[in-house]
């Protein structure tokens, strides 16, 4: 039998079933736990935070409006724990530089990723990720890895859908000049 | 060109779901909904009362047959063992007796119906009851 509805289940905890919640668990926890590492960056706290969102909607699923969806909900609730539970991350490329930055850089850096092995494009990738801010890897991770709308990451993370378009093109700009700089200087980084 | 297509970025998209962070330790379902039973659980501790109403209603009961008893039972034979003792003339037994002396005629003073005493002095057993449960309680909910 395949999964029922999110609003199925939630009507089921909210009638007493609370067994029903394992059902909203069991299909939300990769994407939870997904953002709340890409935000942390370490297994254990996005293990607790992720825990932490689950009990955290159980216990106010009754001020849950069965009008939005679950699973936006759910990302708000995760999305703000990780966020408080993260210490400001250091960024060392702050500044990007516009000018420098054109079609150019972008299909020479894709053409680059495209010649690369795969595990070095993963590998570097991770580390370009690692000098995104928290709220640039929360959209990174919204938009590119879960596929959600711009108007969905606007409800999770309390950013006007302007912002988060304007956003979004930055960090991307951002990530392609870091690939550029990691594969122009040839970095090299442990596993 | 619109905002829009600047972020729009099929390359890019596949390139980070290629980065996937795994999945959550296995038994992550089970972890979570232990947690939502014990949270529940500790919140009908809260909500719910420590007995249910006839509980309450045998215990008062019982503290006004119990109060009753020692109200109006005989119980001369505690001065008997007192005025043993005081002829025995131990020094210890006599401060006990000179205690039970004050607080007889301490209470000789007061003047209350008998069943104003009993109402308070059963008010007063069943507050006390419900202190000490509900501090034995909480203590065990600690473990």
């Amino acid at each position: 039998m395949g999964l029922l509805k999110d609003s199925y289940y939630v009507t089921q905890v909210l009638k007493g079933n609370v067994a029903a919640f394992a059902f909203l668990v069991d299909k939300h926890k990769d994407s939870i736990f997904n953002l709340a590492y890409r935000i942390t960056g370490n297994r254990e706290d996005a293990e607790e935070i992720a825990q932490d969102a689950f009990l955290k909607a159980f216990q106010k699923l009754d001020t849950f409006r069965k009008q939005a969806k679950f699973s936006t909900w759910l990302y708000r609730i995760a999305f703000n724990l990780a966020i408080s539970k993260t210490r400001k991350k250091k960024t060392e490329i702050t500044e990007l530089n516009e000018k420098h930055f054109d079609q150019y850089i972008l299909d020479d850096v894709r053409y680059e990723i495209m010649e690369s092995d795969e595990e070095d494009v993963i590998k570097m990738l991770h580390h370009a990720m690692d000098e995104l801010d928290t709220q640039e890897l929360a959209l990174t991770t919204l938009f590119y890895y879960e596929g959600k709308s711009i108007d969905d990451i606007s409800e999770i993370t309390g950013i006007t859908p302007g912002n988060v378009k304007v956003r979004l093109h930055r960090t991307r700009k951002k990530l392609y000049a870091i690939l550029h700089r990691i594969m122009s200087t040839q970095e090299v980084y442990p596993t | 060109m619109n905002k829009t297509n600047n972020i729009q970025d099929e390359f890019l998209t596949r390139l980070v779901r290629k980065t996937g962070s795994g999945s959550p330790s296995p038994d992550f379902t089970e972890k979570v909904m232990n947690k939502i039973y014990a949270d529940k659980a500790v919140q009908n501790e809260k909500q719910a009362g420590l007995f249910s109403l006839g509980s309450w209603i045998w215990i008062s009961a019982a503290v006004i047959i119990i109060t009753m008893v020692l109200l109006f039972a005989d119980f001369g034979f505690i001065n008997n063992i007192f005025e043993n003792l005081n002829s025995r003339n131990l020094q210890f037994f006599n401060l006990l007796a000179n205690i039970k002396n004050t607080l007889s005629e301490a209470f000789q003073t007061i003047r209350f119906s008998s069943l104003s005493l009993i109402i308070l002095i059963s008010a007063l057993s069943l507050f006390i009851l419900d202190r000490a449960i509900r501090k034995i309680r909480a203590f065990y909910f600690c473990f």
